[in-house]
């Protein structure tokens, strides 16, 4: 097992070397640089040439590259383009709370999706199972946006139950966990469902209810640990998408996460931050991956490394 | 017996006279910690850079400038309690103010001045908004509390630039011992203002207190907190639930719900900024003027002040707004879609003509809708615009994109006037000399209006230069290189109980003077 980790360790440092190029050259492609936006509306040409030499920009795009990586390696993330502050030092607690965030909505997203997806396998094509299945496409089709707003209105400002925003402690946690946690458990619940669909069918689910083991036993037991790969695989890809895309959660409810900088960034053109997060949000993705490979092994014996 | 009667009744007159008389007097209320909502990150406070007027509003409590400017416009003293002119109009001698202390303890004295001038100019500093200073020559240190400002060229909106926070007033023990980059002063300010730095968050919360020894009228508040929520809808909805006490930039729709809360106060102040249609004058079909003029002329502007705006902008009838100084009216375009077909006809296009309308999304209050407007508008007359939405960043890039590179047909732009004067739009934007890179984006030439806009600048006559700028008005909106469209009022809400806030034209909300219930 030992050398399968070290292999896929590996494996993650060439992919991030190449997501890296890539999204380097990516981003060098856009009209626009973060001179420009540091120079700022009404910023005199010669100006806008000196913050981009000052930037090291006027050097060729591989001279470039090479000096950042170099830095990387080093352990030196470098400053931010726009506001001169090291990288480092912004990205840490973000980095936290964009963590914190996405666990809880994970963990929501597991219970109440695997919850869903078991009773609705196991009550098939019952009005349970009808009403699992809308609220599976209602989670799905909610724009993550339109939500927000929605329960920032009934619960902060109507009811006054909840902060209507900012980053905090569980209180500030519960409306963006849950937004955030739709999406998700509506895909879990659905993956849920079909997988124990299929190991309902099986014939030693059968065996196990004639032997007069306990109903709830055989379907945790016998049947969603048979089921688990498939769902496992879902959880940790969601996992991955929390970690990344909550931009639109970390907007409205002003949570100050990492989604909310890249995207700003990204609109700022600020290189080096852009590179450093997309790190960040690769190694973030391929760990939970690799995560998610070793769970297979606890499921199923079978695939143990 | 009589006398005391009519003593006292005279003494009860007087107090409630007095306080009449003098309201403002014991006013407010001291204490407490204001939290604001700015509507843009801000990237650094380094005034030689531009973060918007967001910024500008920190600054103005942190850092103060030689003079400072009232609602009206009005130039009062500000570190300076005293200035005069050569006749020549390129000496500007200061008398500096006594016992004015920075935030690091020192004294302020001239060569502070000089130093914080100094350094916006210094070229290895390529500070972009050195260009706002650009009629400054040099700094000379009379004594300790007069200095004296040596322009280039006679350049009579001088004071409008110079209470502008990018002319902030540094303390040079400060930037001696830490550094003259902006990733020292953005984040070391140290000023005269009535709030110091205390700390930030990264693009999230810049945190202000008062400043004990502040040399002027002590503020009531004892911190602020700005917080950058750029989601509109957020900004109001912690202030609805009171986790805010003052926002800016309120989208006007939801202006009439809170104005109906009676916890909520909104304010609607005037504005600055001119949101306009700038036509490219160098390519087809804009190179034509009667194109431009048809333009102009079928634009229904009223429909979309009613529809899309909810009334809290009025209709542009010049290329800056009513309270700009130098401002005229030049209201030349009424709605008028017969007149707009025949420009075009007579241009050459009979059957109508097609190009593409640019516009920013979320960058200006209904930018995108309001482009789509215009576009059903002018496709009635035979204006066919394909309207382009483009991410602010590459709006800005593509825009300055030289003539031989530029694409630019029509685009959707607000142009504020930071100053408040009229001359620092026509040096930016309208002059020959500063088509793309720079801001010329219209690549509108016309020397007469270069030299008597030269000629205004250069006249210490008020009436003269005012005359001037209206015939310059006159004949940029006869050679429409824009399509002025509204001025924008300025959106503010706050708590019901917080008191005292004013703003500039060009949004920089003034808190110095705030006090909470």
């Amino acid at each position: 097992m030992g050398t399968y980790i070290v292999q896929r360790l590996l494996g993650l440092g060439a992919t991030l070397v190449v997501l890296s190029m890539l999204v380097f050259a990516l981003v060098h492609m856009l009209p626009g640089d973060p001179a420009q936006v540091v120079a700022g509306v009404g910023a005199r040409p010669e100006d806008v040439a000196r913050i981009r030499t000052r930037l090291g920009l006027d050097q060729p795009l591989h001279i470039q590259y090479a000096q950042w990586a170099q830095r990387i390696l080093r352990g030196d993330l470098g400053r931010s383009a726009i506001t001169g502050e090291e990288i480092s030092a912004m990205i840490g607690p973000r980095f936290v709370n964009t963590l914190r965030l996405a666990v809880a909505g994970i963990c929501l997203a597991t219970c109440v999706g695997i919850l869903l997806g078991v009773v609705a396998a196991v009550r098939q094509n019952t009005i349970i199972d009808y009403i699992t299945t809308t609220l599976a496409i209602l989670g799905i089709s909610f724009p993550v946006f339109w939500l927000g707003i929605l329960l920032v209105i009934v619960f902060s400002i109507t009811l006054r139950w909840l902060p209507a925003g900012g980053t905090g402690g569980v209180p500030y946690m519960v409306l963006p966990a849950v937004t955030l946690a739709a999406n998700s458990t509506a895909v879990i619940s659905r993956m849920t469902r079909s997988s124990m669909l299929e190991v309902l069918r099986k014939d030693f689910i059968r065996t196990a209810h004639a032997k007069g083991v306990r109903s709830s036993l055989v379907i945790l037991r016998h049947g969603l640990r048979n089921a688990a790969i498939p769902i496992l695989t879902v959880i940790g890809l969601q996992f991955g998408v929390l970690m990344g895309g909550a931009v639109l959660t970390e907007s409205v409810f002003d949570w100050s996460g990492l989604g909310r900088m890249l995207v700003d960034a990204v609109f700022k053109r600020d290189f080096p931050l852009i590179q450093v997060l997309m790190l960040i949000f690769g190694g973030s993705f391929a760990l939970v991956n690799l995560l998610v490979d070793l769970a297979y092994g606890i499921a199923d014996p079978r695939m143990r490394y | 017996m009589r006398k005391w009667k009519s003593c006292l009744v005279f003494c009860v007159l007087a107090i409630l006279i007095g306080g009449g008389v003098f309201p403002g007097l014991a006013e407010g209320q001291y204490g407490g910690e204001l939290d604001f909502g700015l509507s843009l990150t801000i990237t650094t406070l380094d005034p030689g850079f531009a973060t918007g007027t967001s910024g500008q509003t920190i600054r103005k409590v942190i850092w103060e400038s030689l003079v400072e400017r009232q609602e009206d416009g009005t130039i009062v003293p500000g570190l300076a309690v005293d200035w005069e002119v050569s006749d020549d109009g390129l000496r500007w001698t200061f008398y500096l103010r006594d016992g004015v202390k920075f935030h690091d303890g020192t004294e302020m004295t001239a060569e502070d001045v000089k130093a914080s001038l100094d350094r916006l100019l210094n070229p290895d500093l390529a500070l972009p908004r050195s260009r706002d200073l650009a009629m400054l020559d040099s700094v000379e240190v009379v004594d300790s509390h007069t200095v004296v400002l040596v322009l280039a060229y006679p350049f009579a909106p001088f004071l409008a630039h110079l209470s502008m926070d990018f002319a902030s007033i540094m303390s040079k023990a400060t930037l001696d011992e830490f550094g003259y980059e902006m990733e020292q002063v953005g984040w070391k300010p140290v000023g005269t203002g009535p709030f110091k730095y205390h700390s930030h968050v990264p693009e999230e919360s810049i945190r202000v207190e008062r400043f004990e020894d502040y040399w002027g009228e002590r503020p009531y508040l004892d911190a602020i907190v700005f917080r950058s929520i750029p989601e509109a809808s957020t900004r109001l909805a912690l202030l609805e639930t009171g986790a805010l006490d003052i926002v800016e930039m309120v989208p006007p729709f939801d202006m009439p719900r809170l104005v109906d809360d009676p916890n909520i106060e909104a304010l609607s102040l005037p504005g600055n900024r001119v949101a306009h249609i700038g036509m490219n004058c160098q390519k087809p079909p804009f190179d034509d003027a009667r194109v431009r003029q048809a333009m102009n002329y079928a634009v229904d502007i009223d429909a979309i002040l009613e529809g899309l705006l909810a009334g809290f902008a009025h209709a542009a009838d010049s290329i800056v707004a009513s309270g700009v100084s130098g401002y005229a009216s030049v209201p030349m375009y009424e709605y008028n879609s017969a007149k707009a077909r025949e420009l075009l006809a007579a241009a050459g296009y009979p059957d109508g003509v097609s190009f593409t309308l640019w516009t920013p999304q979320g960058r200006y209050f209904m930018d995108k809708e309001v482009t789509e407007a215009l576009q059903a508008q002018l496709r009635e007359v035979g204006l066919n615009a394909s309207v382009q939405v483009i991410d602010w960043t590459t709006y800005l890039a593509i825009l300055r994109y030289p003539l031989d590179r530029t694409e630019t047909q029509a685009y959707f732009l607000g142009w504020e006037v930071g100053t408040n004067h009229i001359a620092q739009l026509l040096d930016m934007v309208f002059a020959t000399n500063a088509w793309p890179p720079s801001w010329n984006t219209m690549f509108y030439s016309n020397e007469q209006v270069d030299a008597l806009t030269l000629e205004a600048k250069q006249s210490a006559d008020l009436a003269e230069s005012e005359r001037l700028y209206a015939q310059v008005q006159q004949m940029i909106m006869e050679d429409a290189p824009w399509v002025p469209l509204f001025v924008y009022d300025q959106l503010f809400a706050s708590q019901s109980g917080v008191k005292g806030m004013w703003a500039w034209p060009s949004g920089v909300a003034i808190l110095r003077g705030v006090w909470m219930e």
